[in-house]
């Protein structure tokens, strides 16, 4: 017993400080996510391009990525979207965004989307608003982060997130199932 | 105490520890088992520990990369003593230049446009990246661009919307829970990305690094950043330090080292440390603060993270340190000899014209302990270290002030050592709560009293110190003149009956 609390009191230190936060982003909780989240929803990326946008000082490359809708999970995202993002790559020109997610066309994702149109990555989180979906062995479709790693663990996320990462990933319909899930229980008790 | 003091000018003590009590005993089981369990973890992932990433472009070899600083002030004063924004970050430029030979950063602090594409590399504060929301949650934002496959610009961009301050140590957190974002540390970060690196723990790697995707307590370099950013820009090859041929000092005899410890506090009761520089050259000297490193020679109540400014004559910051690895020079320290044990603990290297010098010892986020500062020669040119003054509180015990001298030479050296206090409450000291009688003590480095001074125009030497021209203005001061051999020295003021206030000890170089 007295070794299980000395496991405890240090197995706490290590949470306290992996629970801490992204240099360039504050990793969000699933609950942040689903609430900061205007529409979340399941789809294929169908194009990417980039242009120069702005005058003079604001004078950028940005890039857009549609996304055509194959299941709206929160919001009404209709048939399809069309995420604009700063930076992309127009001829010999890149303007790359550290952590910026990267698309490219057949990408499978499951977005939170907010402030589309108005943020420079309008993904809650920014790279914490992306989950790739991907077949496994038997064929289901299962969940991984933007960086690849398999998510296993909602509780997790924004708390540690190596911890979300450890184990097989869930499968994309868990992840849609606990989304509407917790957005019920949002709409239902706001706040909490 | 004075033992303690004189291992650290290269004496030797030997100290037993001390048995822990019963209680201590228990906790030192838990101390145990938890450095247990990190030296377990820390093989673990040591077998798992290899490889940054990188984000697939960099700067051309030879780059030198300007950063505009318009971070501003800080508009308060930040935990770790800064009131500026650039000043508490610019030490994050040094920390990369420390490891790479092939690229460079500099800084100047600046008003730049917050806009990608102007070739000007901006380190600023912002409401938007570039016109668009940062979203909530998001600290800072590297942005770069590259032409024809080349780095050409960089900018990083801190929310203004987000809570920052300046410090080391451990995360802090705010009343919210959420991080409070060291301002250093992100931009080491920042910067890492600005030359190539990615997020090693986001590219299947488990390795300890500060360029991983969460801020932890690491607040610099690992090993794994350091292999990354010379995998790109390759490894500094140590160049030794120009020795300039020595010109015979006047005398003989010179002070190779001075030094004074005492308890440093906040306020007016930070140390305060003066030297002068006399001759027609420059001189390089090594300035430091030594703090955690007093209580491994038994001294208690150590200044646990002393912070160093050199200012000039005219009051002017000529340099800062807080940690001297962190700092631009600390290559440069380790080959000079004098860096600090403990990483905590500043230096900076100076090359200084003649002329009156002040260091100032603080604590890190106001923290007070005893504190010892040091002035060490790195040339033996004819220009010469000729006096060194500390001010501080002086209190009793260990907490009295003490001044340390170390002459080389092969002739002895006749200088005035000197207690001021009352005379700190005139012009242009004008301080309160001043030592009304200070005592002085000369003693050898072997801790035997050479001589000693209560009020000096009442001693024998009291022509003789009139006659140098630097008696003490107040009759209750207290000044010893001797002929040194070359060795070590302390000078210690106390207040008579164990009097406390603020005081000065001074020496001066007499020979001509």
């Amino acid at each position: 017993m007295k070794k299980f609390s000395r496991l405890s009191v240090f197995g706490s230190f290590l949470v306290i400080a992996c629970a801490a936060l992204a240099t360039t982003v504050i990793p969000p909780s699933f609950d942040d996510l689903v609430g900061r989240a205007e529409m979340i929803f399941q789809g294929t990326v169908t194009d990417v391009h980039s242009e120069w946008t702005g005058e003079g000082a604001q004078r950028h490359i940005m890039s857009y990525v549609t996304v055509k809708v194959e299941e709206a999970i929160k919001g009404n995202p209709g048939a399809s979207v069309t995420l604009r993002m700063l930076g992309g790559t127009v001829g010999a020109e890149t303007m790359e965004v550290a952590d910026a997610p990267k698309f490219k066309v057949g990408d499978r994702d499951i977005l939170f989307v907010e402030n589309n149109g108005t943020q420079f990555i309008p993904l809650v989180g920014i790279m914490h608003g992306r989950f790739r979906v991907k077949k496994d062995e038997a064929g289901r479709d299962t969940v991984f982060t933007n960086e690849g790693s398999p998510l296993s663990d909602l509780t997790q996320l924004g708390k540690n997130e190596a911890a979300a990462s450890t184990g097989r990933a869930i499968s994309a319909q868990e992840l849609k199932q606990a989304i509407h899930t917790k957005a019920q229980a949002q709409t239902e008790h706001p706040g909490h | 105490m004075l033992r303690a003091f004189m291992v650290i000018m290269g004496f030797t003590l030997f100290r037993v520890p001390r048995q822990p009590s019963a209680p201590k005993r228990a906790f030192a089981g838990l101390q145990l088992a938890s450095i247990l369990m990190l030296l377990a973890i820390f093989v673990a992932v040591s077998r798992r520990a290899s490889g940054y990433a990188l984000e697939g472009q960099h700067w051309p070899a030879g780059t030198v990369v300007t950063f505009q600083m318009g971070l501003g002030s800080a508009g308060r004063t930040l935990i770790d003593g800064n009131t500026s924004w650039d000043t508490a970050a610019a030490p994050a430029l040094g920390t990369w230049n420390n490891v790479m030979a092939r690229l460079r950063y500099n800084d100047t602090v600046t008003n730049p446009p917050v806009s990608s594409g102007d070739g000007v590399n901006a380190i600023v504060f912002s409401n938007t990246v570039f016109g668009q929301k940062f979203g909530s949650g998001t600290l800072a934002v590297t942005c770069w661009r590259i032409s024809g496959g080349t780095m050409t610009e960089a900018d990083v961009l801190f929310n203004r919307n987000q809570q920052f301050d300046s410090y080391r140590g451990p995360l802090r957190f705010g009343s919210n829970g959420w991080c409070i974002g060291d301002i250093r540390r992100v931009l080491i970060h920042e910067l890492g990305h600005a030359l190539g690196l990615d997020h090693p723990d986001q590219n299947g790697q488990h390795v300890d690094a500060i360029m991983n995707s969460v801020i932890s307590n690491r607040e610099t370099l690992s090993a794994d950043d350091i292999s990354g950013a010379q995998s790109m820009y390759a490894a500094p090859t140590p160049t030794p330090t120009p020795t300039p041929t020595p010109t015979p000092s006047p005398s003989g005899s010179r002070f190779a080292n001075i030094s004074t410890r005492m308890d440093v506090g906040t306020g007016n009761n930070v140390m305060i440390a003066g030297f002068i520089l006399s001759g027609s050259q420059s001189k390089t000297v090594v300035v430091r603060a030594l703090g955690p490193t007093l209580s491994s020679y038994g001294v208690a109540n150590a200044l646990n993270d002393p912070m160093l400014e050199l200012h000039n004559s005219s009051g002017a910051t000529i340099a800062t340190n807080d940690d001297w690895q962190t700092g631009s020079q600390a290559s440069q320290i380790t080959s000079s000899g004098y860096a600090p044990n403990n990483s905590n603990e500043p230096a900076l290297i100076a090359t200084l014209a003649a002329g009156a010098y002040t260091a100032i010892v603080r604590g890190y986020n106001n923290s007070t302990g005893v504190a010892l500062v040091e002035v060490y020669e790195l040339d033996t040119l004819a220009m010469r270290l000729s006096n060194i003054s500390t001010r501080g509180q002086v209190g009793t015990n260990q907490n009295v002030l003490i001044g340390g001298l170390i002459i080389s030479g092969s002739t002895s050296k006749k200088l005035i050592v000197r207690a001021i206090g009352p005379s700190l409450a005139s012009p242009p000291f004008s301080l309160s709560g001043t030592l009304p009688n200070p005592t002085l003590e000369l003693h050898d480095g072997s801790g035997n009293l050479l001589a000693s001074n209560d009020d000096w125009g009442s001693g024998t030497q009291a022509a003789a110190i009139s006659a140098s021209g630097y008696q003490p203005s107040n009759t209750k001061e207290s000044a010893i003149i001797a002929t040194l051999a070359s060795g070590n020295y302390t000078a210690i003021v106390r207040g008579v009956n164990d009097s406390t206030g603020i005081a000065l000890v001074d020496a001066y170089d007499l020979d001509p």
